[in-house]
């Protein structure tokens, strides 16, 4: 059974061809890895799935319904919630309410309801406020509530980002290289942090870079280079694929 | 025929103006991405500052042109110092907040010193006249005018292409960290930009001062006006800028002769808004860069 | 100082409504009335560029056509001041509409000058459609509003007193509105948009029509502020998007406090008043004006009221070691 499903989807600038013809089936409950060099379609694979960018064809469908024709922001609403690669939060505003935005998708209050401040949108808000207290507590955060993001220490921010997505409930998280700029000690927390996410039955894609990372809690993974996808399979099985092998020459594989 | 011949001169006049003052804006906001509200006021100022030198120095109305380009090109310089360097990291929107604040106190500061009633920039050609088969007669002061900001666009797109500070503007507008890596020195592109945008918005006022008359608000419409221009000819492009004065200057003349007068100065802000939404990369251009 | 910090909303609305009974003498109530006006202005601008973080330039396009929407069914069709106002709602808001539908598809310095573009175009309208708007001579003669309830006989709306308190009521008015959409779901969406509108998006806010919502309202608001302003001077001319009202509003809500809702009270108030007690001559304040705009902008860009708080928190920090 899966949960997101691309078939045949391609995508060009002009005339490069950032991905062709990509097919992938990410498994409901799944730890899934996308691996591949830099500049190999990562991220542009992401901006696709995510509604950032349409595709030039190809089809995807989360939860047996089509997405590739929605903006960003139903695709999040349905329970499709991306990170960003650079640190990406509401620089300006507190801890909290950075979570607080994250609800924004599971509450339904409207402007007229807000102007005219209707007990049922007042009720809703202070159960936003509640959970984004909540998810500060479990990410071991309380403290940091009304600090701003800005002045946050980096691994911090970089939870915040999570539990930004976290709020807004998905069923399915992309996470685009969540080990950017950490250290190993705090990578290890890391992946702790997104098997616990899993644990809550959210399936989890994660783009990294970081190879230990992606074999350790991966429970499966496609590899893509040049827009085409050249192996899935469990971790243990592609890092023998002699295609991979040849693409990451030169790096260390550390299995 | 006549009247179609001699609006079409008068359009190429004014779009050489509109041509003058966008050149300004776009290299700064090719360069660095900041739109300098202040642009309208420079040209302005130029006018003033030949106006000064010929009035109030009895000085000659060529040097005079001159004379207004430097003395505005620090100006601009001033400026840039005032309401750009302090602000370098913060977000873009605040460049057209703090230069449209130093815009209106220049106007307002001119208005103070000049008063508010037009005044008459005096050049020895603009009464004489050149008659172009009977057809066209055109004071030497227009003829002059667009022969001289033509000249000043061939040397500006020369000082880009062959010196070193003008390839330092090309890289800064390419890649900023980069270019400051490869060891040119950002501020000083910052000041050359600022002086060589106010200089030219200057020449465009000291030269077109003597074909009307000057007052203190002769910059307010301009500064959108280059902006449409600007958009049109492409973000950062010398000749796009060039062209699509010309044009703009070209159809507000034909326009205003045989459609109408009273929203001629709307066609600019029309082409601009239908550019923008449709092909926000510019008639002629790319969308970054410096060309 | 608890006790006052307790007490700070009655003593507020004491304050304000005793005020113009404690001014003596006409000119003094006229600035408070012109101040409420900018205060209604300041709002609806701080809502689009403080807390939506999208620059308006052409703002003051919908003060006009507010004002010019008002004058016009009051003058020439015979309308009371209320009917005036809900047009001037009505057609700011349709504009805006329409305006923003294309012009929020751009971002940054792009937004700002394409509405600097419309507003040009609005001033063209105004000055030379002169059949319906007189052209530069401007609609003099706008009646002064009447309150009417059933069984109770019309009240004039006339003379400084019963102006300022209109005005009063109309700024609180367009201050709690702006209050509760930015203290809201409504008001989160504005400020991830303003803070990162990519993430803000990822997260299912669909920026795009919180951005419009919030443009639109701010012009409404403005169509508020003209309207009220239009009956209240009797006269309106194209002069109202000029640059003194520009650089005036844009400068009551950055030295206030963009992104705060008393930014702009605190802004509106400081800047009706602080000009008068200067004694400056109109081309002087304009003067003034830019300079305090540009040295606010680069000294102090949280406004007044970010540089209070700061303070404040210090204080308090400091206080209990």
């Amino acid at each position: 059974m899966s949960i997101l499903h691309l078939r045949d989807v391609s995508k060009h600038f002009g005339g490069l061809q950032a991905l062709s013809h990509f097919d992938l089936s990410v498994p409901q409950g799944a730890i899934f890895g996308l691996i591949g060099p830099n500049g190999s379609g990562k991220t542009t694979l992401f901006n696709v799935i995510t509604g950032f960018m349409r595709p030039s064809a190809g089809q995807i469908h989360f939860n047996e319904a089509p997405i590739h024709t929605q903006p960003a922001w139903r695709i999040a609403q349905l329970g499709l919630v991306r990170t960003f690669q650079k640190t990406s939060v509401f620089a300006d505003l507190s801890a909290l309410e950075n979570i607080r935005v994250g609800c924004f998708a599971r509450t339904r209050g409207t402007p007229l309801q807000s102007i005219l401040r209707l007990p049922g949108e007042r009720r809703e808000r202070r159960a936003a406020d509640d959970k984004a207290r909540r998810i500060l507590a479990l990410l071991g955060m309380a403290a940091a509530e009304s600090i701003q993001a800005r002045n946050l220490p980096y691994g911090h921010q970089r939870h915040l980002e999570i539990a930004i997505a976290l709020a807004a409930e998905p069923r399915l998280l992309l996470l685009d290289e969540p080990a950017a700029g950490l250290n190993a000690e705090e990578t290890s927390v890391l992946m702790q942090t997104v098997q616990r996410i899993r644990d809550q039955g959210i399936t989890v894609l994660v783009v990294e870079h970081d190879m230990k990372l992606v074999m350790g809690i991966c429970e499966r993974i496609a590899v893509i280079n040049y827009g085409q996808k050249i192996a899935e399979g469990p971790p243990e099985e592609v890092s023998r694929n002699p295609d991979v092998i040849n693409v990451y020459l030169g790096e260390d594989l550390e299995l | 025929m006549e009247l179609f011949v001699t609006q079409l001169a008068n359009g190429l006049v004014i779009g050489m103006t509109y041509a003058l003052v966008a050149i300004g804006l776009t290299l700064i906001y090719g360069i660095f991405h900041i739109i300098n509200m202040t642009q309208g006021s420079l040209y302005m100022l130029g006018a003033y500052a030949a106006y000064v030198f010929v009035s109030g120095a009895q000085g000659n109305y060529f040097v005079a042109i001159v004379f207004a380009m430097v003395a505005v090109g620090l100006v601009g310089l001033l400026f840039e110092r005032l309401s750009v360097r302090p602000l370098l990291g913060r977000n873009h929107l605040v460049f057209i907040l703090s230069t449209f604040g130093l815009a209106v106190i220049t106007d307002n500061l001119v208005m103070i010193g000049f008063g508010p009633e037009p005044l008459r920039l005096a050049s020895p050609i603009a009464r004489k006249f050149i008659n172009v088969q009977d057809v066209l007669f055109l004071t030497q002061q227009k003829v002059f005018l667009i022969v001289f900001g033509v000249a000043m666009i061939v040397l500006l797109t020369q000082f880009l292409k062959r010196t070193n500070v003008g390839r330092g503007m090309r890289a800064v507008a390419t890649d900023q960290n980069t270019a400051a890596l490869m060891g040119i020195n950002v501020k000083q592109i910052y000041r050359v930009t600022f002086f060589l945008g106010a200089a030219m918005s200057a020449a465009a006022g000291a030269l077109v001062g003597a074909v009307f008359s000057i007052e203190p608000e002769m910059g307010n419409l301009l500064i959108i006006k280059s902006f449409a221009v600007v958009i049109m000819g492409g973000m950062g492009s010398v000749p796009g800028a060039f062209l699509g004065g010309l044009i703009l200057g070209v159809s507000e003349s034909l326009g205003g002769a045989y459609l109408t007068v009273e929203y001629k100065d709307a066609f600019g802000l029309i082409v601009m808004i239908l550019v923008l939404l449709l092909r926000p990369q510019g008639l002629l251009g790319r969308r970054m860069g410096l060309r | 100082m608890n006790a006052v910090l307790r007490w700070k909303w009655p003593l507020l609305a004491a304050l304000l409504v005793l005020l113009p009974h404690l001014l003596q003498g006409e000119y003094p109530r006229h600035l408070m009335i012109l101040a409420m006006v900018f205060v209604m202005l300041a709002q609806g601008l701080n809502l689009t560029m403080g807390y939506v973080g999208y620059l308006p330039f052409g703002y003051l396009i919908f003060f006009a056509m507010g004002a010019y929407a008002s004058a016009l069914l009051s003058v020439n069709w015979g309308q009371s001041f209320w009917v005036g106002l809900a047009g001037a709602i009505g057609l700011t808001g349709v504009l805006a509409f329409f305006i923003g539908i294309p012009s929020l598809r751009l971002r940054g310095p792009y937004f700002a000058i394409v509405t600097l573009a419309f507003a040009e175009i609005g001033g063209l309208v105004l000055n030379n459609w002169v059949e319906l708007t007189r052209g530069p001579m401007g609609i003099p003669g706008i009646p002064s509003p009447t309150i009417a309830l059933p069984g109770m006989t019309p009240y004039r709306i006339n003379g400084s007193v019963s102006w300022y308190y209109l005005m009063l009521v109309l700024a609180v008015l367009v201050t709690l509105v702006c209050q509760r959409l930015v203290q809201s779901r409504t008001g989160d969406a504005f400020l991830a948009i303003r803070e990162n509108e990519d993430l803000a998006e990822s997260v299912g806010v669909p920026t795009y029509r919180y951005k419009l919502l919030a443009f639109v309202v701010s012009a409404m608001i403005a169509g508020v502020a003209g309207s009220a302003y239009a009956h209240y001077v009797t006269i309106v001319s194209p002069d109202l998007e000029s640059f003194y009202f520009v650089i005036t509003t844009f400068t009551m809500v950055i030295i206030g406090g963009q992104g705060t809702l008393s930014g702009p009270i605190v802004g509106a108030v400081v800047f009706t008043i602080l000009p008068e007690l200067l004694r400056a001559a109109q081309l002087w304040r304009l003067v003034i004006f830019g300079v305090l705009m540009v040295a606010g902008i680069v000294f102090m860009p949280r406004g007044i009221v970010g540089w209070a708080e700061e303070q404040w928190q210090r204080l308090r920090r400091e206080g209990r070691p």
